[in-house]
């Protein structure tokens, strides 16, 4: 079944801003204190996206 | 970051407990000059710094324990070594102390401890609080980063090799902070594998048809493929900064040995020649060895030959007898009574007396046939003889020359070898530069291959990510999966775009500080440039074109110290501008002040330039900690007077190379 309904997605500026802003220091942090491992990281970053996107709900 | 003080207690030259260096921390003083002279322990300060964080020293001894110290020990006895610095950090007073324990086992035997780091800080309350042992190493490493600490302690004796090394691109993103921007745009790129955005992207329901799956493990496929290419192409990036920085150095090395070459080509030249002539010498004694044993004797004969010619021609016995016949030959004709013609002598008196005539011409009876001989043997003797003199002559002359001619050789040969400098071969260089050159045509051509196999993969990526959105089912876990994909798609972006940007502007940033730095240094026409591996080249107009040009010690002192000043104030602009990604969304301002910590920065720079580099010193850095030599202080004290917060002087003690001590004299 194909689909082509879906809308374009709008992206919620202050959204957009808040995880630019909490992924660049989760990543600064990291760089300086080497406690996660790669795959961690990405996890983390997922985690905070996602929390993000149902923060404002689907 | 801001050094306060340095305590050293039995490290190398500075035996015991001594009192604490105070830094100068004041911004319109913020210089300490540290005065000593060769052998003092100047570096080790240097060194003490670089122990105390990052356990590194450049010794040659491994030992860091003062020689006196160690001596006088006793048997089962231990001793202490520690560098203590207390230094500011984001406002905050860490004590940053690394302990070594050294105990006598043996007569001859050290024990030696592994050493221990301490790091205590100030609590705002004023309560001090210890860093946990397994943090202290992040904690250093957030102060300041081992990989950028040559850049801020450094050693002027090596100031040379600073803009040469590998890390210099990893440095310079390090300070901008673009590693960190680097690694999260990594984290976010669709195109890898095992990336946020790809990992939505796995989860979208795009229905159970095996055509529609298949669409994902090729996906899959693709990235890490795409994954793959990249490392790839990063190593072929470096191998070809390896082969590029390579060839710099053979180009270099060929050049400074232009004179080497010529000296080695005509020292192969030399000695081919010398060969070929003592080949010469050799066929020549021989010839005249073998000419002389042959016809010497008889040359030598040669007037008493004359002579003798001379009697037999005088002689009137020139004999008319039968050649080679001999006077018994005859005999026994008459004896048997018969000639050799066949006629019969006992009844042919006539033919028997004609005989005994003959017979009477023949020696004994007759010396004229032996005469003549005689006289045909000299001759051949003197026709033989003819040449004898001249051969020999023209041999002797030969082998004259070729002695001649080998001794001046010789000399030139022990001219030249003279001139070459150690074991040089410049021959091998140049092969080892045509080698490098295929190689990195090679890689070059790989890279090519390289980037168009990505582009390829990209597009099939791009391709089957459309084929995947076309296909994804209406559904609240698609929706939201899809506005995850978006938002991980526009950090990404976001993160590329500023990369890029920044890295430029880094480039344009470093290159505009060298060249200000350079230029209140200099003042002649050259200028420097900064190519793709951040290493500065000094570039000359000439007839509209730039070219890279020479450089003398001195300018070379003066280019490479550009590059720390430019290094530091790079630093300090990113300080006052903020580590921000993109200009409108600047992420939180790191205000953080810079120590330059230099030992003997004047290094083979010479009266003015020492001047020059002086005058610059106080505005490159919030703090200066400078270890000089006292004759170049000379040079260097008027520009620095008004900016000296401390000053400090090293003293050996007994003029000892195992103890010194630090006296402060401002």
């Amino acid at each position: 079944m194909e689909s082509n309904n879906y809308k374009k997605i709008e992206l919620n500026p202050d959204s957009l801003k808040i995880l630019k802003s909490r992924i660049y220091h989760m990543e600064r942090e990291n760089h300086k204190t080497k406690k996660y491992k790669d795959n961690e990281m990405v996890e983390r970053i997922r985690k905070l996206i996602e929390a993000e996107v149902d923060k404002i709900g689907n | 970051m801001v050094i306060k003080s340095i305590a050293l207690n039995n490290f190398r030259q500075y035996k015991g407990e001594q009192p604490p260096i105070l830094f100068s921390t004041t911004k319109d003083k913020n210089v300490t000059v540290i005065l000593g002279i060769n052998t003092s322990g100047k570096t080790t300060l240097i060194q003490a710094f670089k122990w105390c964080l990052y356990e590194k020293a450049n010794f040659k001894t491994r030992d860091v324990l003062n020689i006196e110290v160690e001596k006088a020990m006793g048997l089962y006895t231990s001793q202490e070594v520690y560098v203590e610095i207390v230094l500011i950090h984001e406002d905050r007073e860490f004590t940053i102390r690394r302990t070594q324990k050294f105990t006598k086992t043996d007569f001859d035997k050290i024990k030696t401890e592994k050493s221990v780091l301490k790091i205590q800080y100030k609590e705002d309350n004023g309560e001090q609080q210890a860093v946990p042992i397994y943090e202290c190493d992040n904690t250093i490493n957030k102060i300041l980063p081992e990989a950028l600490s040559d850049y801020f302690f450094f050693d002027g004796e090596r100031i040379a090799e600073i803009n040469n090394r590998g890390d210099v691109v990893a440095a310079v993103r390090g300070l901008m902070g673009l590693d960190v921007v680097g690694e999260a745009k990594d984290r976010l790129d669709p195109n890898k594998a095992s990336s946020v955005t790809a990992k939505f992207s796995k989860e979208l329901d795009i229905g159970s048809d095996q055509k529609n799956s298949k669409l994902k493990s090729d996906l899959t496929d693709a990235q890490t493929r795409l994954d793959t290419l990249n490392v790839r192409k990063n190593r072929v990036k470096d191998e070809i900064e390896y082969y590029e920085r390579r060839k710099d150095e053979l180009s270099a090395q060929i050049l400074a040995n232009k004179d080497e070459k010529y000296n080695q080509e005509k020292k192969l030249s030399l000695e081919k020649d010398i060969a070929q002539i003592t080949k010469n010498i050799d066929n020549a004694e021989n010839r005249i060895v073998k000419d002389f044993s042959a016809g010497a004797l008889k040359y030598f004969a040669t007037p008493l030959i004359h002579r003798a010619m001379k009697v037999i021609d005088e002689a009137k016995y020139i004999g008319e007898g039968i050649p080679e016949m001999r006077s018994a030959a005859i005999d026994f004709i008459l004896k048997r009574k018969k000639c050799i013609c066949g006629c019969d002598l006992s009844k042919n008196e006539g033919a028997r007396e004609n005989i005994l005539f003959e017979q009477s011409l023949l020696p004994p009876q007759h010396l004229g046939t032996i005469l003549r001989t005689t006289k045909d043997t000299y001759k051949r003797y003197l026709k033989e003889t003819k040449n004898v003199y001249h051969t020999v002559l023209a041999n002797h002359t030969e082998y004259r020359n070729n002695r001649n001619y080998l001794g001046e050789k010789t000399d030139e040969l022990k001219n030249v070898s003279a001139k070459i400098q150690g074991n040089i071969d410049v021959a091998k260089i140049e092969q080892d530069y045509q080698k490098n050159e295929i190689t990195l045509k090679g890689k070059r051509d790989l890279l090519l291959k390289i980037s168009s196999d990505i582009g390829a993969t990209e597009k099939e990526i791009a391709e089957i990510e459309k084929t995947i959105e076309r296909l994804t089912i209406v559904s609240d876990k698609n929706e939201r999966l899809r506005k995850c994909i978006a938002y991980a798609k526009a950090v990404y972006e976001w993160l590329k775009v500023g990369y890029d940007k920044q890295e430029k502007e880094v480039k344009e940033r470093l290159l505009e500080s060298v060249n200000n730095i350079f230029e209140k240094m200099y003042h002649g026409k050259r200028h420097v440039t900064i190519n793709d591996r951040y290493q500065i080249v000094l570039m000359t107009l000439l007839d509209n074109d730039e070219v890279k040009t020479d450089e003398s010690k001195g300018l070379e002192a003066v280019k490479n110290f550009s590059f720390i000043s430019g290094l530091v104030d790079l630093a300090r602009q990113k300080a006052r501008k903020g580590n921000g990604v993109t200009d409108d969304e600047d992420i939180p301002v790191n205000t953080e002040p810079y120590p330059l910590v230099m030992d003997a920065p004047f290094s083979n720079a010479d009266e003015i330039h020492i001047n020059n580099i002086s005058k610059i010193i106080p505005e490159i850095a919030e703090q200066v900690i400078l270890m000089v030599m006292q004759k170049d202080w000379e040079f260097a004290k008027p520009a620095l007077e008004n900016k000296i917060g401390c000053s400090y002087s090293i003293e050996k003690i007994n003029n000892s190379d195992t103890n010194s001590v630090i006296r402060r004299t401002m």
